[in-house]
């Protein structure tokens, strides 16, 4: 309920920034360009030849991390494979970067941009979700398909929306898999570390139920701000070697990057060698600065590197033909997303936003790089695997829960 | 490293319905297909058993043979596939071999084949195609190279870390190589190939480490279904019967060994023993460790106490210099308590450790060195009989050692 109730206030901000940003001194009529899209798309299909499909891409421009880079190479990636391949129905695939900031304010501006041509038919982003939610309003009211990489909150698509998609499993999808994770490896003393955040929150709620089906107990439970720097308190709480008593098989950890490491840290360095299961926000080679303490870390990833699959390996062998590296998450997504798009493209013969939509929502058992999934009527990803990486040696290798 | 192109034929014979496929190869051939304590291992037989893995129908074996002997055999149609380095083939076998279907698999520096004789193969084409992607997978991941790191120089440096605890003359901080028991876990991994590091820190935090799979840890230990859920255990090391002692002189008139329930009974709170204590029902009490345990029965704090069998003399003379006024009750408690070397499942390739572990110590028993180091710690024959002698089935009847105590006169 107070999900709801934050949610709500989200919007309302969002609507204030709308109407800010758009309707004064320079009014947007949304139903007027939505029809302008469309139209244009149309004129587009009915053309023997035509100019290139646009699609935009928003991201934050600065950010050069691992991450962000693998974000733009996927998407590339994509782009070249399919005009290589003689396009979409001959026609090339264009992307159009624009730069969020990651604050909202840029976030809406592109959104605006997006919205004011009538070319554009899809983004896809890998924005944070706060930045996700307020500019999805923008894009449902301008009918532009927005395929999110990252947004996880369950609630991201629970508002009805037509033109909202993600391809990334929700946290409700992430809570299940990590509580199956611990029953499959038989631990069922679990103790659980979480920062104060909603996602963080969400996620070790929702550990904790579907631990309730294999009987997990939870002997130590707390949460810590993700500005936190001292973990003394903790730390001594769940040390073995200050409390004689307290016993438990592992550590569920859940929070951001912003102080996780330090955490990790603090625990290896007091003893405590539990394996720690995170959420996927440690999917990151970032974790593995931290040196050896990042060892024993299970961290999720929606990307088997291992799949006995044609597709997933030429796609790695493609991706590192290219760029020297290993395709990392990001990379998977951000591929994923608009291969996605093109797949709803060809199924429904049309470029039109309302015709992508249609197909999107409906496309089942879809053969990704990272395997196969469908889509539902709300815009989430269902049916794709959750996988787990170990980081063993300071690397991360694939865990077999065979 | 520099990969020889050595010729290197394999032969490989597929029995379609049996699901096995057996291998023939030059098994003289180090690092790359050879024998070690009658296994087959090696970098080429290493990948071939890990991309069998991953497609999953067969499992696999390997054999011995020469490449003439192997080439001969395929051609004649005798066995359905074989496998031959792809450089190297002699030119005799060129030609016999021309015509075959074959799997190439090339890395690096690594360069040799699987070639399929003409005789059909009820799953051969989705076996090639599979063998490929699960190679290519391997190519991709740093599987192969991890395979290579293994056999290397550093792989096989590689450091085994193992906690332990204090327990009595077994394993002590205060004894050079950590007393016996650590020696002997020492002895074992050395016949393995690997190196240790031992940590001893208490009971309690050995269980956790253990349990994290940040260590491997010996203990005396029984199979609860608890701990198999979390652990693999190694053949069973030696045994480690748990007796109940009392002091004479608080029973002049003796116990009455079918009723121990009536008695207040010291032990250590917990020790691998819990589960034991908790199936007799006795009335427990709890010490943190095992000076404060037999202080608390020479102080008559205690009625008894539970201790491993041959534990307790050690133990009592730190305390008491007349060993001979405790008696001990004869019924082993433990109904057959084994030491075992214990492996968390969680643990990297925790599995081939333990085969390896195994190994090492049938190795280290009949080299002659288990021997060498009971003589360094002085246990006797009956030591080794009562111990390891029950391990391998041959324990004597006679009960009759320096270990036992308190027998009336």
């Amino acid at each position: 309920m107070k999900k709801y109730l934050a949610y709500l206030i989200v919007l309302g901000f969002v609507g204030i920034v709308i109407f800010t940003t758009f309707f004064s001194g320079d009014s947007i009529a949304f139903g007027e360009l939505a029809q302008q899209r469309e139209d244009e798309a149309q004129r587009v299909d009915s053309e023997v030849e035509s100019q290139s499909i646009k699609i935009g891409l928003a991201y934050d421009f600065k950010i050069k991390d691992n991450k962000s880079e693998g974000f733009i190479k996927g998407v590339e990636l994509a782009i070249k494979s399919i005009n290589k391949n003689g396009g979409i129905f001959g026609r090339d695939v264009e992307l159009i970067h624009k730069d969020t900031a990651s604050n909202i304010k840029s976030a809406m501006s592109v959104a605006k941009e997006f919205a004011l041509n009538p070319q554009i038919i899809a983004v896809i982003s890998p924005s944070r979700e706060h930045i996700a939610r307020a500019v999805s309003v923008v894009y449902e009211y301008a009918k532009i398909v927005y395929i999110s990489t990252t947004v996880t909150d369950p609630v991201f698509t629970r508002k009805d929306f037509n033109y909202i998609f993600r391809n990334i499993p929700d946290d409700v999808l992430m809570g299940k898999a990590l509580g199956k994770l611990a029953d499959t490896l038989n631990f069922q003393n679990v103790v659980v570390l979480h920062s104060v955040s909603t996602y963080a929150q969400t996620l070790a709620d929702l550990f904790a139920e579907e631990g309730m089906e294999f009987g997990l107990d939870i002997p130590y439970r707390v949460s810590f701000t993700d500005e936190r720097v001292s973990f003394k308190k903790i730390v001594d709480d769940i040390s073995p070697i200050k409390q004689k008593e307290i016993d438990y098989d592992a550590i569920l950890l859940v929070g951001s990057m912003n102080n996780l490491p330090l955490l990790i840290t603090a625990l290896r360095e007091s003893g405590i060698y539990a394996p720690i299961i995170t959420g996927d926000s440690l999917n990151t080679p970032e974790l593995l600065k931290i040196g050896k303490s990042a060892n024993n870390v299970i961290v999720p990833t929606y990307f088997n590197l291992e799949i006995l699959n044609y597709k997933t390996q030429d796609f790695i062998s493609f991706y590192k033909e290219k760029y020297k590296v290993i395709p990392n998450t990001s990379a998977v997504q951000s591929y994923d997303a608009m291969m996605l798009l093109r797949a709803a493209i060809i199924k429904g013969k049309s470029i039109t936003p309302s015709k992508i939509v249609d197909n999107l929502k409906y496309i089942g058992n879809y053969e990704s790089v990272s395997g196969a999934y469908s889509m539902n009527i709300k815009g989430d990803v269902i049916k794709r695997k959750i996988y787990f990486n170990r980081v063993v040696d300071q690397k991360f290798k694939f865990f077999s829960l065979k | 490293m520099k990969y020889l192109f050595v010729l290197f034929l394999l032969i490989a014979n597929i029995n379609a319905s049996s699901r096995v496929i057996k291998i023939y190869t030059n098994l003289d051939n180090k690092p790359y297909a050879f024998y070690d304590n009658g296994d087959v291992i090696g970098i080429y037989v290493d990948i071939i058993k890990e991309a069998m893995r991953r497609v999953g129908k067969y499992d696999v074996v390997f054999a011995d043979t020469t490449s003439k002997r192997g080439v001969q055999r395929l051609y004649n149609n005798e066995i359905l596939t074989y496998m031959s380095s792809i450089s190297k083939e002699s030119e005799d076998y060129k030609e016999m071999l021309y015509n075959m279907e074959r799997i190439n698999i090339e890395y690096k520096n690594i360069n040799y084949s699987i070639i399929f004789s003409q005789k059909p193969f009820l799953y051969k084409k989705d076996f090639t195609s599979n063998f490929n992607l699960a190679l290519k997978i391997m190519k991709n991941s740093g599987k192969i190279d991890e395979i290579i790191e293994e056999y290397s120089s550093e792989g096989a440096k590689k450091v085994i870390p193992i906690a332990l605890y204090d327990w009595s003359f077994m394993v002590s901080k205060e004894l050079g190589g950590y007393g016996f028991y650590a020696e002997l876990i020492k002895e074992v991994w050395a016949e393995a190939g690997y190196n240790v590091k031992i940590d001893v820190v208490s009971p309690h935090y050995a269980n956790l480490l253990t349990k994290w799979a940040k260590v491997f840890q010996s203990a005396p230990s029984l199979k609860e279904d608890k701990k198999l859920k979390f652990f693999y255990f190694s053949d069973p090391i030696m045994a480690m019967p748990i007796n109940i002692f009392y002091k004479k002189s608080d029973f002049p008139k003796g116990i009455d060994e079918n009723e121990l329930r009536g008695y207040k009974i010291g032990a250590i709170s917990r020790y691998y023993y819990d589960k034991i204590l908790i199936n007799h029902r006795l009335n427990i009490k709890y010490f943190d460790s095992e000076d404060e345990l037999f202080k608390a029965l020479v102080g008559s704090n205690v009625d008894m106490i539970i201790a491993e069998k041959y534990l307790f003399k050690e133990n009592i003379l730190k305390h008491d210099k007349d060993s001979t006024s405790y008696k001990m009750v004869t019924k082993d408690i433990s109904n057959g308590s084994f030491i075992y070397m214990i492996f968390a499942k969680n643990y990297y390739n925790s599995n081939t450790l333990k085969d390896k572990f195994n190994k090492g110590f049938k190795s280290l028993k009949e080299s002659g060195k288990l021997n060498a180091l009971l003589q360094k710690y002085t246990l006797d024959d009956d030591f080794y009989n009562d111990t390891f002698g029950k391990v391998e089935g041959k324990i004597k009847v006679k009960e009759k050692n320096v270990f036992i105590f308190g027998e009336d006169d």
